[in-house]
């Protein structure tokens, strides 16, 4: 592994240098943050699919505001039951789960752009700033956190 | 004021009003010096040699303290931490003294339509870690799956996953390939060649269908919920409804959340200290929270959760199946040794010709109660859109009027659109990845 060097996270708001891990955030993630927004899961629509509450006062403005419903939006694609979707599930229960193997799932390309579109959003606007957002599938989707660190 | 410090790093495109959200126990330069070392012992990991861990109290704590209410309380417990504590435990409150962010207002962001005391879910919260493992000194990376804390077995380096009590598996294992074993060697040459080529080989094909979803069923995450994600923290006052002495039995009281028109309570889970999500369940047996639990399957060993749902009815309708199958092919044998002989029937007569086939026609015939009755259970839930559990409940709670799937709906098509091709999630547990 490679050194890092010794930054103090209480020093502004740089971010360490990224070193070539293939973690996405891990060295956000290795600093301690000091606060944490969440932004917890709006179940408002009945439907079931996953999807973060909108509703915030000025705290929140602009660019969160942007975020959140892209990533509103692409959970969405992902989680909607379409043909696509039952055609995937179908065909990997008639290939006694090889399916998969070899064909992306809908769900699985939803998830990665979703992961990749957090992780831009981290790297070209987040991070500048000294916040990160975390990864929702570790929360298990319950709640978005945007950690701070100063 | 703290809040103007933070509104000075942050640049005017994001607007953050200066809410008094923050007051640090330990403004100072102890504050300073804690967070620089907790942040080199997190990050260098080379180092750790020369970190000295009998002295210093800042290690991210180990012991599942659930308030950081005093500050007194938090300097005793972490002094009596020590490195080995923290393998044994999940916990992640690093209130003990590393930065701890104490809301003493509760700007909420959360939605509008929370409506009672329990709305006041802190907007900024002091982030939870995990702990890292040390051992005397010598760095120790640590899987996920290895300080996992509920009941839960792991193997093949975490890829797979079952609970405790596996004497019923094999029990099914073996009640499963027994008779498609007997059926394959005894009856199948005869089918083969007498009937026709295609029998053995869709019994082949539903065969292996049936055992890799009993295996898939049986060794994947069910959509267990990761603990710890809703620590009660020390200004949770408001929600917190043990007495204040007790420090290790903090409830927080349920939540509103709205789901359509209708109101729904998030209950809070003691053990695995999250507001449980709707229709999620906390399975005894694992010591877990599962979502969308079904039921916890002894003869699989493991719950059956949103993402084995799915596997699970395969194997159950491809065992049924193959019962059918079975039985109808056994059948067939015998009745076609009659023919040939052309001699009267009797039992005995029939038991010479093909025992093994009488005998399996016989097993088969007893399976095909237990497991078809599941299935058409099954089947019947699906179209109604309900889990098992969700279903004793209503019977149980028949007075009730709320509805016990608050995502179901009336028309049986969508509902097992709905159940049985949803999209699998991802595992949330991260087993493989390590512990950060």
């Amino acid at each position: 592994m490679a050194t890092r060097s010794s930054m103090p996270p209480t020093s502004s708001s740089e971010q360490q240098p990224t070193d070539s891990v293939d973690h996405q955030v891990i060295d956000i993630s290795n600093r301690v943050p000091d606060k944490a927004i969440r932004i917890e899961r709006d179940y408002s629509q009945g439907n079931g699919i996953t999807r973060f509450s909108n509703e915030y006062p000025l705290l929140l403005a602009g660019r969160f505001q942007h975020t959140i419903d892209g990533i509103n939006h692409l959970l969405e694609e992902a989680e909607r039951v379409s043909w696509r979707v039952v055609f995937d599930n179908v065909m990997e229960c008639l290939t006694i789960y090889t399916w998969p193997i070899f064909f992306r799932t809908h769900y699985q390309q939803c998830i990665q752009r979703l992961l990749t579109f957090i992780h831009n959003e981290n790297e070209t606007l987040y991070h500048q700033h000294g916040i990160s957002i975390s990864n929702p599938i570790r929360c298990a989707y319950l709640f978005l956190e945007f950690k701070m660190y100063n | 004021m703290n809040s103007s410090n933070d509104n000075n790093t942050i640049s005017p495109e994001l607007p953050v009003t200066a809410v008094p959200v923050i007051s640090q126990q330990q403004q100072s330069n102890q504050h300073h010096r804690q967070v620089v070392r907790l942040a080199r012992g997190l990050t260098h990991h080379e180092s750790l040699e020369n970190f000295d861990f009998n002295n210093s109290n800042d290690l991210p704590p180990a012991t599942t303290t659930t308030t950081v209410a005093v500050s007194q309380e938090q300097h005793q417990e972490q002094s009596s931490l020590s490195p080995k504590n923290i393998s044994d435990s999940t916990t992640t409150t690093r209130g003990d003294g590393s930065p701890v962010v104490t809301t003493t207002t509760t700007t909420t962001i959360t939605t509008t339509s929370h409506n009672n005391s329990t709305t006041a879910t802190p907007v900024l919260l002091d982030h939870p870690s995990r702990p890292h493992v040390y051992d005397q000194g010598k760095q120790h990376h640590q899987k996920n799956y290895q300080v996992f804390p509920g009941r839960n077995k792991f193997f093949c380096d975490g890829r797979l996953m079952t609970s405790r009590e596996y004497g019923a598996f094999t029990i099914t294992v073996i009640l499963l390939v027994a008779p498609c074993v007997l059926f394959a060697v005894f009856t199948c040459p005869f089918l083969w060649t007498q009937v026709h080529p295609a029998i053995p080989i869709v019994f082949a094909y539903v065969f292996i269908l049936a055992l890799v979803s009993m295996i898939k069923t049986s060794w994947s995450d069910p959509g267990i919920i990761p603990r710890d994600l809703d620590i009660p923290t020390a200004t949770d006052d408001s929600n917190i409804l043990s007495s204040s002495n007790s420090t290790h039995s903090d409830i927080l009281l349920p939540k509103e959340i709205k789901i359509k028109d209708m109101s729904w309570t998030l209950k809070y889970c003691e053990t695995c200290r999250i507001y449980r999500p709707p229709r999620a369940s906390h399975c005894r047996q694992c010591d877990n929270c599962v979502e969308n639990e079904d039921h916890h399957c002894i003869w699989l060993n493991n719950c059956i959760g949103k993402r084995n749902y799915r596997s699970f009815f395969v194997c159950i309708s491809a065992s049924t199946v193959l019962c059918l199958y079975i039985i109808g092919f056994c059948l067939v044998h015998m009745l076609t040794m009659l023919q040939q002989e052309g001699s009267d029937m009797t039992f005995g007569y029939m038991f010479g010709q093909a025992p093994v086939s009488f005998v399996l026609a016989i097993v088969c015939f007893v399976l095909l109660f237990m497991v078809g009755g599941l299935t058409l259970y099954h089947c019947s839930l699906i179209m109604r859109g309900v889990t098992t559990h969700e279903q004793l409940r209503a019977h149980i709670m028949k007075a009730k009027d709320y509805p016990s799937n608050p995502y179901k709906s009336d028309n049986p098509f969508i509902n097992i659109t709905r159940v049985l091709c949803q999209p699998q999630p991802k595992s949330y547990l991260g087993r493989r990845k390590f512990v950060e």
